[in-house]
């Protein structure tokens, strides 16, 4: 008889004595009472010396240590700027930021005034940190007069909120006309601001002692050395348990066996070995699914650099269009200011009136000057693929390429979607940056921008060499790649359980009675 | 000691089942107790 038994039948036993028990007189129910009492303390004791037993085994795997290592390496990564990494292919104009803060300026005016008032002081704050003092806003006399306004001291929402309005029913273009102006501006400064930065990231290499391309492996195998760390700290796992990161169901032994006979070929390996070839198959697979993701803009780049040839020099053409143009817009404002000073006129409203008409052809020329700006911009980026990238690029490049420019990026992931969100791209872009410095990537260094790759072919091949068991056709839907790294993650904690003599038993334990006694 | 040779599971299970039955004896103590505060 087991334990088990036993008390159930301790317990049958004194329940059957109690149901005959007479209870009719005072005296039989005083002893029953007696007998009652009695045997509540008896078995008060022994729940007490069980709780202290769950207790104490409850504490020993409570106080787990947790390993302090993880928190140095996390601190030396907080230290790293990653931007440098995704900059490498950034012109000034987009290390400023200004493809951004000028993109939502242009696309969200209509939205949030409050917003582009942030996002114009922001761009002003960044041209001065990069040494532009004198910052002429010249492109007109409401865009001079509201930047003006937005920068006196003390200024309120509500005040520039009332300026706003008296300038936008004489001009509803003023927003644009600062848009532009500041593209101007920066056009104008563009080889200082290039120095700025050069200066920047060169000064902070020559501090870390440390090219480009040793940051971006010293960061990466900091990430490999906190992603191991992680995985093999028992007491993180079992905080992993408690916040239903991993569940116990998973590593039962049916379980994984299943699993293991899925994945493999021959019973040949040692477990080490089929393990070691399962992680790099899930870092395979992770890296996949992103490809998956990014696809759209790896081929719109490769489409790009199809033409090449005729955009080599596409930008400073334009550049040079828009120059003319500016030189056009600021001669007819000398002449609309001379009208304005201007003393002697026939009647007042014929003062107006000429004004009036100046001033819509100065609208005229920043309405020009909009969409030339926006073909330069278009021209940058084809000058930049055309210019950066060769045969021998590799699709790393060209999704590097495609994170320089904000404008880029939005545009064509909203080809894909019309209608997402301002946050659904700013996710987007960050799991494009996490792509990017992605520590075991193998895939996106290697496969060219010329190359056409059966990628599903290729990894499939590759891990059944390894007597990995992998079919290409699963590859071919994304529900299945996570079910497959799902599976890949299953079996390499199994053996990182066994590895750091983790028990399920005690897992389990842990957790029940976490349920039981302290969530109460 | 003995307490310690105890599997997670008995463990758990054994201080549940006494705990039924200390809840199970209250109540049998309550049936016995009204009668007597009637009956003083």
């Amino acid at each position: 008889m087991n334990i088990i038994e036993q008390i159930d039948e301790e317990i049958k036993t004194i329940k059957d004595s109690l149901s005959i028990l007479p209870r009719k007189t005072i005296k039989n129910k005083e002893k029953c009472l007696e007998y009652i009492n009695s045997t509540i303390k008896e078995y008060e004791n022994k729940k007490a010396k069980y709780l202290d037993e769950i207790n104490r085994r409850f504490d020993l795997l409570k106080r787990t240590p947790i390993n302090s290592e993880v928190d140095l390496i996390k601190k030396a990564i907080s230290t790293i700027d990653t931007e440098y990494f995704f900059s490498e292919y950034k012109t000034p104009y987009e290390k400023l930021g200004l493809d951004k803060l000028l993109y939502d300026i242009s696309h969200f005016y209509k939205n949030d005034l409050d917003k582009v008032n942030n996002d114009i002081l922001e761009c002003i704050s960044k041209l001065k940190a990069a040494g532009i003092e004198n910052l002429d806003f010249n492109y007109s006399e409401y865009a001079r007069k509201y930047i003006q306004s937005l920068l006196e001291e003390n200024q309120t929402s509500e005040k520039i909120h009332q300026i706003f309005e008296e300038i936008y029913w004489k001009c509803p273009d003023v927003i644009t006309h600062i848009e532009l102006n500041m593209k101007y501006i920066y056009l104008k400064n563009e080889k200082k601001i290039e120095k700025y930065f050069k200066e920047k990231e060169e000064k902070y290499l020559y501090q870390l002692n440390l090219s480009r391309k040793e940051l971006k492996d010293r960061y990466l195998s900091f990430e490999r050395q906190e992603k191991e760390l992680i995985e093999t700290d028992k007491g993180r796992v079992l905080e992993r348990f408690k916040q239903a990161e991993l569940k116990v169901k998973d590593y039962q032994e049916t379980g994984l066996k299943k699993i293991k006979e899925k994945f493999q070929l021959k019973e040949e390996l040692n477990q080490e070995m089929f393990i070691n070839n399962i992680k790099k198959l899930k870092h395979s697979l992770e890296e996949y699914k992103w490809y998956l993701e990014f696809k759209y803009l790896i081929e719109d780049v490769k489409k790009r650099y199809q033409e090449k040839e005729k955009n080599k020099t596409i930008a400073q053409v334009k550049r040079k269009e828009i120059e003319k143009i500016e030189k056009e817009l600021f001669k007819l404002n000398k002449k609309i200011e001379k009208t304005i000073n201007q003393k002697y006129f026939i009647t007042q409203t014929k003062k107006e009136t000429k004004v009036g008409n100046l001033l819509l052809q100065e609208n005229d020329i920043i309405m020009n000057l909009k969409g030339k700006y926006e073909e330069w911009e278009e021209c940058e980026i084809n000058q930049k693929i055309a210019t950066e990238l060769t045969d021998d690029s590799s699709i790393y490049d060209a999704l590097l390429i495609s994170i320089s420019n904000y404008e880029y990026l939005v545009e064509r992931t909203k080809e894909l979607d019309e209608k997402i969100s301002k946050d659904k791209i700013s996710t987007q872009i960050q799991n494009l940056k996490e792509f990017l410095v992605y520590p075991y990537s193998t895939l996106m260094n290697n496969i060219s921008i010329k190359e056409e790759k059966n990628i599903p072919m290729i990894i499939s091949d590759r891990y059944k060499l390894l007597n990995v068991n992998l079919e290409q056709e699963v590859l071919e839907n994304t529900d299945s790649i996570d079910s497959l790294i799902r599976d890949c993650n299953i079996l390499i904690y199994g053996q990182i359980f066994k590895n750091i003599k983790l028990n399920m038993k005690d897992v389990e334990f842990y957790l029940q009675v976490i349920k039981d006694f302290k969530e109460q | 000691m003995e307490n310690q040779s105890l599997s997670h599971e008995e463990l758990l299970s054994l201080y549940h089942k006494i705990e039924e039955f200390l809840e199970y004896l209250e109540n049998e103590k309550s049936k016995l107790e009204p009668d007597k505060e009637e009956s003083e």
